[in-house]
């Protein structure tokens, strides 16, 4: 290569970094692709949102529709159209497919998301953003609280905006119970050798039998720090052994003496039908909601250990290749709303928790939380906040995943 | 046979087919149904409630999902009524590797050809249409057709349309006059089997649609994984409706002694 070509190939590369630099600046600023919100609110008036959400459950799909879908069109002209999914993998899925064909416009404005498929996407680099720290509203979440900064450990940079806030609780049935469940692990471990049969836990790699083991982890270790920065497979070889020592223990007496472990939808309906005593999830309000919707006798209730339950928030992300992100962002800020937060949280709509402090919202706001009356079998919104641990990061969760599969599964 | 015989058998079959559907049925209305209680404590319309509203999707997804079936039955008699007829009544090279070619969508799991096929039909901008679901659904619905059609033709004999053509009839007037009148039963359980497996289609339509193509279930699905067994009883009651209507439209040419069920002794 001549002097003269790589001076000019030097030039041309300064040159482009120089541009590449102008335009990250810009995008800094968040928004991508517009000059402001009036500028989003303009191109998003009018259009249709393509959100791809688990569709489940009738009464998220039609609250999803009514609160949000209704009101962002009354307010910003925007069309909802929910897609509804049996996992949230395949429009992860779908993304990736697109993005190997090259297909710049893809279809998919807005992902109900969290933990492993934000993680997917983001560190494939198919996320639209950064936007979740610009739009109007992410004025009242607290970008400080790691359990926002972080989803599963993994930073989340204003690439999705939080929609909900989810805490582990254990349902109990009372009729075989009794008013006092066992409330730390060494008296559930009690109450299953006396109680053969009826507890068990979903099969990992089901999300909810995986946070299961992972309350073990943090029991066995007196808390949770241990599992919250980076993987070390000394800290995890210390703890694990006395991790499926337990379970180990407690498996003969498991739910078909443990030959077996069900998956989570089953368990919901083997606690309505008392085959089990117990089940656990991640909505503080399900059993509440399911005692409401008759899916669940009267009889059943919730707690949370006394060492506390792990809690994660959910989010909504907006795909690189979304036909329209301005769109997506009009719903996302909505859902940010005080209007919305505040359907969310009410026990006889949505029975949420909210990702926000509500001293952020206005006085009358606070009046209203304050005043829901709880179901029953819910707790009270401070019984759950002093207890709540955050999760481990999910290289951990991956770990103690595998593990469980090879010494308690396979033992 | 026997008259007695004949209500037995008739008793047994409409058991066998409508049985499983009375708990559906019940579940369908019922709410607070929990063991012990063999039958619900308590009834409720608020499942068909939902199904009617909007919001469940389940109106379009069926109108959808109509759309979708008729076309693709149609476009499987096209390609297949021809294929079927080559591979019954003329032998040439290369037939067994057709034959074997037209199988494999039934032994290849669907979601595994749909992956790269979804990465062609990018390119071909047939994603997200109405065309590009219709054609991915004609994979596995073909060899169905071709199966059942080339055992239709294999007893079926050429020598009506050769009198037919001797006697002066157009090519036209022999297939409709001749030909159709003697594979119709057959064409009719074939044209059954394309549309009940479009109807059934849910990761390729989920895919090639890319969520903007709702069908029926698309709805349905998520329900099945769900909790709520009302409203999965109630969607999967609408979802085989058509089923059992064509499966009745049908039934007159089912039973009758027709080339059909040689076909399938041959099979």
């Amino acid at each position: 290569m001549s002097l003269k070509r790589l001076l000019m190939l030097s030039i041309f590369v300064f040159a482009l970094s120089l541009s590449i630099g102008i335009v990250a600046g810009q995008d800094d600023e968040g928004l991508p692709g517009f000059d402001s919100w009036e500028d989003v609110l303009a191109a998003a008036e009018g259009t249709t949102v393509n959100w791809f959400m688990w569709g489940g459950s009738d009464t998220i799909n039609t609250n999803v529709d009514t609160d949000i879908g209704e009101r962002v069109l009354e307010l910003y002209g925007v069309t909802l159209n929910r897609v509804p999914l049996v996992d949230t993998a395949d429009a992860v899925n779908q993304v990736l497919d697109e993005s190997a064909a090259g297909v710049d416009e893809g279809t998919i404005d807005l992902i109900w998301i969290n933990g492993e498929n934000f993680q997917t996407l983001k560190t494939a680099d198919l996320l639209y953003g950064p936007w979740a720290e610009s739009i109007p509203n992410a004025e009242f979440v607290n970008w400080d609280d790691p359990a926002l900064a972080f989803d599963f450990g993994f930073a989340v940079d204003g690439y999705e905006s939080p929609w909900g806030h989810a805490q582990f609780v254990m349902e109990y049935n009372t009729a075989l119970v009794g008013d006092e469940p066992p409330t730390t692990f060494e008296d559930l471990q009690t109450w299953i050798h006396d109680n053969p049969g009826l507890f068990t836990y979903p099969a990992i790699p089901d999300f909810t039998g995986s946070v299961f083991v992972r309350h073990v982890f943090y029991w066995v270790a007196g808390g949770p720090d241990p599992f919250l920065g980076e993987f070390d497979q000394d800290v995890f070889d210390e703890f694990a052994p006395l991790v499926w020592e337990y379970l180990n223990d407690i498996e003969p007496d498991l739910w078909r003496s443990g030959e077996t472990y069900p998956d989570a939808t089953v368990m919901d309906n083997m606690i309505a039908n008392q085959e089990v005593a117990y089940n656990m999830g991640y909505g503080p309000a399900g059993a509440a909601l399911n005692i409401v919707e008759g899916i669940y006798p009267d009889t059943i209730r919730t707690f949370v250990f006394d060492t506390g339950t792990i809690s994660n928030n959910n989010f909504v992300t907006i795909p690189f290749n979304a036909p329209n992100p301005a769109g997506a962002m009009v719903i996302a800020n909505y859902m940010l709303s005080e209007e919305f937060q505040g359907a969310m949280l009410d026990p006889d709509r949505w029975g949420w928790l909210s990702p926000i402090d509500p001293t952020v919202y206005s006085q009358d706001f606070q009046d209203m939380v304050n005043g829901f009356e709880l179901h029953p079998a819910t707790l009270p919104p401070d019984v759950l906040a002093s207890n709540a641990l955050p999760e481990p990061g999910s290289d951990w969760v991956t770990a103690m995943e595998q593990g469980w599969i090879e010494n308690v599964l396979e033992n | 046979m026997p008259k007695s015989v004949r209500w037995f058998a008739l008793i047994v079959i409409v058991l066998a087919v409508f049985g499983p559907m009375i708990p559906q049925l019940m579940w369908s209305f019922a709410t607070r149904w929990f063991f012990p209680n063999l039958l619900p404590p308590q009834w409720s319309l608020e499942s068909w409630e939902y199904i009617i509203t909007p919001s469940s999707r389940v109106a379009e997804g069926f109108m959808n999902s109509l759309k979708i079936a008729i076309i693709v039955s149609l476009l499987s008699i096209l390609v297949g009524l021809p294929a079927s007829r080559a591979l019954a009544l003329h032998n040439f090279k290369g037939k067994a590797v057709i034959e074997w070619l037209l199988m494999v969508p039934i032994i290849v799991p669907g979601i595994v050809s749909t992956m790269g096929i979804h990465l062609v039909f990018i390119r071909l901008g047939l994603t997200n249409t109405f065309l590009g679901v219709s054609l991915v659904h004609l994979i596995p619905c073909i060899p169905y057709m071709v199966l059942v059609m080339s055992s239709v033709f294999a007893n079926y004999g050429t020598e009506l349309e050769d009198t037919a053509r001797t006697l002066g009839a157009n090519p036209l007037q022999v297939f409709w006059h001749v030909t159709l009148p003697g594979i119709l039963p057959g064409l009719m359980v074939a044209t059954m089997f394309t549309f009940l497996i479009s109807w059934g289609q849910y990761v390729t339509t989920l895919l090639i649609g890319g969520g903007t193509i709702i069908t029926l279930p698309m709805v349905l699905f998520p329900f099945l994984q769900g909790i709520n067994f009302s409203a999965a009883a109630a969607i999967s009651l609408v979802f085989v409706a058509p089923a059992i209507l064509v499966l009745v439209l049908t039934s007159r040419q089912l039973g009758e002694e027709s080339s059909v069920m040689g076909g399938f002794g041959r099979l």
